[in-house]
């Protein structure tokens, strides 16, 4: 038989029982649908951690305390340069919830007390205004930089620099707004006050000795390469201020291993929804071998006309895998399409809480592509093979 | 079609065949053939009567070479056939036999031509086509090519079966119980294709039947019982069959 012919008669018996050749083909679409939208969506993900790395600059630490508080008077230590020459800047942040309204407008906000140095080791660029200064800090201005997404809740379009609104009670003039940023660790829905306000007018919290004490403490490295020097700095500063002899009571983190850890388990995350899209295309493999079998039960007669026509077992073998490897291909197909069209679809948007960014890379459809065939090839064999080996005699009887 | 060759090497050359079935697991022998020994040569219209039982459609599958004898030895067209693997009797199949058979089992979805170009797909035969549209004028079905099973008598549908059987020129047309399943006139009808078939064009006929009229057309009639030979009688002609000549 020439391929020409194998291909016709597939075609031939696929037409037959079209119904069920569609169901057969839906469970490869569904199989193969998920496999491209996951394997996007994991794509995408990576590429998303791989910017936040970028945006934020890999030159990143962050000092919390675990035990002791850390203070302002560590953020001087820290700045010092006699100490700590392999760092460029240092940011303490005081975090709290506020209600902030203004008029009858309402919103509840994360609030947090920062430094101006918060802009720059941040990465963080204005939309309109000014950030927070030095004078602001040192007089407890009660000033505030909103976020885009509060300034939109509050303001809607208009430009709120100058504007007051009442942080829990408390009038604040708004003398910036930050530019709208998408992706993980956005400040969007941030408002941000002179950390000093934060303590004694917002916080309510007191340490002995006077001190403002702190919640955590972002320090840019002055480069990628001075960063393990940085962190070997920080913690010989620390342990000097805070007289440490046995366990540190802060703990330094890098942000390339946050970054990491949130990649690492983003990577288990993929792979484990990819074994789940691999096993649907599994059952849907199943599927095909199922109806394959039934089909060469109902078609022992014909298989028996052909045997006596003089068709080979190979003949037979090749007409059967051929059909199956027709509905997995073109379920395949399909699936590609959909899983595409869905992979873009969700791309950029916000649905059940997440951010959804995906990446469609044309290896994918490649790859789902040959699976469906191989799904084919291995699920079609069996029932072909099964086909081949009926005699002819007891197959031109078959009722 | 065929151009008759005058060699003295019959056809079908079946030497002491038998045929044993195991039934159940093996502990039940049925010996449906039981040393069966006859030549048939190119040209000669014969007919194998019996009983049901009698091991008639079993040598018809062992002639068609669907099956082996158990021993013995089965020539056809000079080929030993009895050793050949499950390979090499498809294409003995697909080039030496032609299939005539009760029910006419075409494949119902395709056209009486696909239907006739079916057996040559299998034997990579070239100018399908055309051999095909040759075929079903033999039988006179050249108006019905495009027509599919069903939208054809039951006669029709025999001619389309036998159009399916001769397209590759076999050496030998093997009918089982072609007319079975006919009335009386589309059995007349077929039995004169086949005559037709068989006195002009030469082709050579075995038809297996129960029914006396229907044997009646053959030139030789062999009648089976219990899986042997119980008689072989050629019917006097005016020109001698090859047997007859080679009796001589």
């Amino acid at each position: 038989m020439s391929p020409l012919d194998i291909i016709r008669t597939s075609i031939y018996s696929l037409t037959a029982n079209r119904l069920r050749a569609a169901l057969a083909l839906l469970g490869i679409v569904l199989g193969v649908c998920s496999v491209i939208t996951l394997m996007s969506i994991g794509r995408g993900s990576t590429d998303r951690i791989t910017e936040l790395i970028q945006g934020l600059g890999s030159n990143l630490l962050t000092v919390i305390p675990s035990g002791e508080p850390l203070t302002l008077a560590d953020v001087d230590a820290l700045r010092d340069p006699l100490y700590t020459p392999s760092i460029k800047a240092v940011a303490p942040q005081i975090g709290t919830f506020g209600t902030i309204h203004i008029d009858n407008n309402t919103t509840q906000a994360a609030i947090t007390g920062v430094t101006p140095e918060f802009l720059h080791v941040r990465n963080l660029e204005m939309g309109t205004g000014a950030f927070i200064g030095i004078p602001h800090v040192e007089s407890l201005a009660e000033v505030v930089v909103l976020g885009a997404q509060v300034s939109d809740d509050l303001f809607g379009n208009q430009d709120p620099t100058g504007a007051e609104v009442r942080i829990n009670g408390r009038r604040f003039r708004v003398v910036g707004v930050l530019a709208s940023q998408s992706g993980f660790g956005s400040m969007d829905d941030q408002t941000l006050i002179p950390i000093t306000t934060a303590y004694y007018r917002l916080s309510g919290q007191r340490i002995p000795g006077g001190d403002i004490s702190v919640d955590q403490i972002s320090i840019q490295a002055k480069d990628v390469e001075s960063v393990d020097q940085a962190i070997e700095e920080i913690e010989t500063v620390l342990r000097l201020s805070h007289r440490i002899t046995e366990a540190d009571d802060f703990t330094v983190f890098n942000q390339q291993e946050i970054l990491d850890t949130f990649d690492e388990a983003n990577q288990t995350l993929v792979v484990f929804l990819g074994t789940v899209a691999g096993i649907s295309l599994l059952v849907g493999g199943i599927g095909i071998m199922n109806i394959m079998l039934v089909s060469v039960t109902e078609r022992t007669r014909e298989i028996g006309i052909r045997q006596a026509m003089g068709a080979k077992r190979r003949d037979i073998v090749a007409q059967f895998v051929t059909e199956a490897v027709f509905l997995t291909f073109g379920g395949g197909i399909i699936g590609v399409i959909a899983g595409l069209s869905l992979a873009t679809a969700i791309d950029g948007r916000f649905l059940i809480g997440t951010e959804w960014s995906t990446r469609v890379t044309s290896d994918i459809p490649v790859i789902a592509l040959i699976v469906s065939i191989a799904v084919g090839l291995f699920f079609g064999i069996y029932p072909a093979v099964r086909a081949a080996r009926l005699n002819p005699i007891e197959a031109l009887r078959y009722e | 079609m065929r151009t008759p060759t005058y060699a003295l090497q019959p056809v079908i050359r079946i030497r002491d065949v038998t045929k044993i079935y195991e039934m159940g697991d093996g502990t039940i022998q049925v010996r449906a053939l039981d040393g069966v020994t006859l030549d048939i040569h190119d040209g000669e219209y014969v007919a194998i009567m019996g009983a049901s039982g009698s091991g008639k459609s079993t040598l018809m599958n062992i002639i068609g070479c669907l099956d082996v004898p158990t021993s013995g030895t089965y020539h056809i067209d000079g080929q030993a056939v009895e050793t050949m693997s499950n390979n090499r009797l498809a294409d003995i199949r697909s080039r030496k036999v032609g299939f005539v058979f009760q029910t006419h089992n075409l494949l119902p979805r395709l056209t009486a031509l696909a239907n006739v170009e079916l057996p040559m797909m299998y034997g990579h035969w070239p100018n399908r086509r055309k051999r095909a549209e040759h075929a079903l004028n033999l039988v006179n079905l050249g108006d019905r090519m495009d027509h599919r099973p069903t939208e054809l008598s039951g006669g029709q549908q025999q001619r389309v079966g036998i159009a399916r059987a001769l397209v590759k020129e076999p050496s030998v047309l093997l009918a089982d119980e072609p007319t079975g399943n006919l009335d009386t006139a589309n059995t007349a009808e077929i039995l004169n294709i086949i005559s037709e078939l068989n006195h002009q064009n030469g082709i050579t006929v075995i038809v297996v039947t129960h029914e006396r009229d229907v044997a009646a057309r053959a030139d030789r009639i062999i009648t089976l019982s219990d899986g042997q030979v119980i008689s072989d009688e050629t019917k006097s002609s005016p020109l001698m069959t090859k047997g007859e000549l080679e009796g001589v």
